[in-house]
């Protein structure tokens, strides 16, 4: 067997510089070039707990992903995401939705998943291409389980755009560690009144691992933090 | 929100001869949530020559209701380092679903009806084997007692196909209250086993106050016992 795996743990950070979540995630880097990451969310505030299980390609394109919500202390929702081709498909129960199976087309190949863990948000800049002048760069056919910040949605299936702009490679120091990362960002349409929204994202290179996550604007300007990191647990 | 979060790791270990050999590892944690839900996610790597002449690695989400009945799960499988197959699993009182992907088979959709809700789920993770044990029912006397009609996602003994909905029995047997000593500490457990036709006796030891895992020891040509090697509680 000749797989990779790493574990880590992140804190959510709000303003207040108060814990108001964590996150575990694990990830195994497999023989075939797919990449899974697991991942268990608890926000406190707006009471979410959310359990992931997603599969990449190669390439940090999406294969299948499995979503379960609890909101409000209740179950809401379990779903299976599959992409394929120029098209996606999603097998869900909701307890508001009923039993719904989903199909959307798309003009491509889905280029990534929002799926909401905070790990899952650094694999959007795995789509950016550094042999291309162009920043920020648009990314199309973006899958998302939940319009919702939080994803306290669905699990449902939307398609949108992602639009990526590279800061540049910088030391940076968190709880785990100090590591040499890559800072993108994330431009944001304002909120309704205007509100300027930006998240900024660091992560490891060419394994784009969470190191930080900052969000101005919306998500309770919170910060987001690898507190643990294990390779070769 | 008051939910309680335990995680552990399993050792899976082979020493007929006193020579342990470490086959596997699985790292569990359970989340039991407020409103009586269990979510048990489970990672499993199996090396190959013990169980079969291939290597398993697989993802595991059960959830259960507050009996232990199943709700849903989700399993994906590689088989010796290539993806094999993609599950959904999902349970109602009148029948169970499975949306999978696998790369013989294709896409399915399956649907089975159950004439009485599911007892219980069988996804191979070895720390999902001690769920079973919640259908013992310590109000009758009976000793042992019959499972039948119990899902799987695979019939395979190492659970590397599919995934997809299949049915086995067993009996199910309660030995009693024993404390057991794993290198993750000592346990006042449960100690139950399964009798089956087609695979090794199975002994079992699980916490007694939540099924969680603490030591398997599997006969036949299994002869391998599965050890928990930690455990940590609210971590």
């Amino acid at each position: 067997m000749d797989h990779r795996n790493i574990r880590g743990k992140i804190l959510y950070i709000g303003e207040d510089n108060q814990e108001r979540g964590r996150e575990w995630f694990s990830m195994t880097y497999h023989e075939d070039g797919q990449r899974t990451l697991r991942a268990h969310c608890e926000i406190d505030d707006t009471e979410v707990v959310r359990e992931t299980t997603y599969t990449m390609d190669e390439n940090w394109r999406p294969l299948d992903c499995f979503n379960r919500l609890h909101v409000g202390r209740k179950f809401l929702g379990t779903g299976w995401v599959r992409a394929y081709g120029n098209e996606a498909e999603c097998e869900v129960f909701n307890t508001t939705l009923g039993r719904v199976s989903q199909t959307v087309t798309m003009a491509g190949p889905a280029h990534s998943l929002t799926v909401h863990p905070l790990t899952c948000d650094v694999f959007h800049t795995a789509g950016y291409d550094h042999s291309k002048s162009e920043n920020p760069q648009t990314l199309t056919n973006v899958l998302s389980t939940s319009p919702m910040p939080n994803g306290a949605s669905g699990p449902l299936l939307s398609v949108g755009t992602v639009a990526v702009m590279y800061d540049g490679r910088e030391e940076i120091t968190v709880p785990a560690g100090t590591f040499e990362a890559d800072h993108y960002h994330f431009v944001l349409k304002p909120q309704p009144d205007g509100t300027p929204r930006r998240e900024d994202v660091w992560c490891i290179p060419e394994d784009y691992t969470f190191v930080k996550v900052t969000v101005d604007g919306f998500l309770k300007n919170s910060r987001y933090e690898l507190v643990e990191y294990e390779t070769e647990y | 929100m008051k939910n309680r979060n335990v995680r552990g790791k399993i050792a899976y270990i082979f020493d007929p001869e006193g020579e342990r050999r470490d086959f596997g590892r699985e790292w569990w944690s359970v989340t039991f949530h407020e409103d009586g839900q269990r979510t048990l996610r489970a990672h499993c790597e199996i090396e190959p020559g013990v169980v079969a002449d291939r290597s398993v690695l697989r993802e595991t989400v059960y959830t259960t209701d507050a009996q232990y009945h199943p709700l849903d799960c989700f399993v994906r499988l590689h088989e010796s380092g290539k993806f094999l197959g993609s599950g959904w699993f999902r349970f109602t009182d009148g029948w169970a679903e499975c949306e999978a992907v696998n790369v013989i088979s294709g896409r399915i959709s399956q649907r089975m009806n159950l004439d009485v809700p599911p007892l219980s789920f069988g996804a191979h993770p070895v720390s999902c084997d001690m769920l079973h044990c919640a259908r013992f029912d310590h109000g009758v006397s009976q000793n042992i007692q019959a499972c039948d009609g119990v899902l799987m996602s695979s019939r395979e003994h190492d659970g590397c196909s599919g995934p997809n909905l299949c049915t086995t029995q067993f009996g199910l047997e309660y030995i009693g209250r024993e404390e057991v000593t794993v290198p993750a500490g000592t346990f006042e457990t449960d100690h139950y086993r399964f009798v089956l036709d087609h695979h090794p006796t199975e002994d079992l030891w699980c916490t007694t106050d939540g099924f969680l895992f603490v030591k398997i020891a599997v006969g036949g040509y299994m002869n391998a016992h599965f050890d928990l090697v930690e455990y940590e509680e609210d971590y």
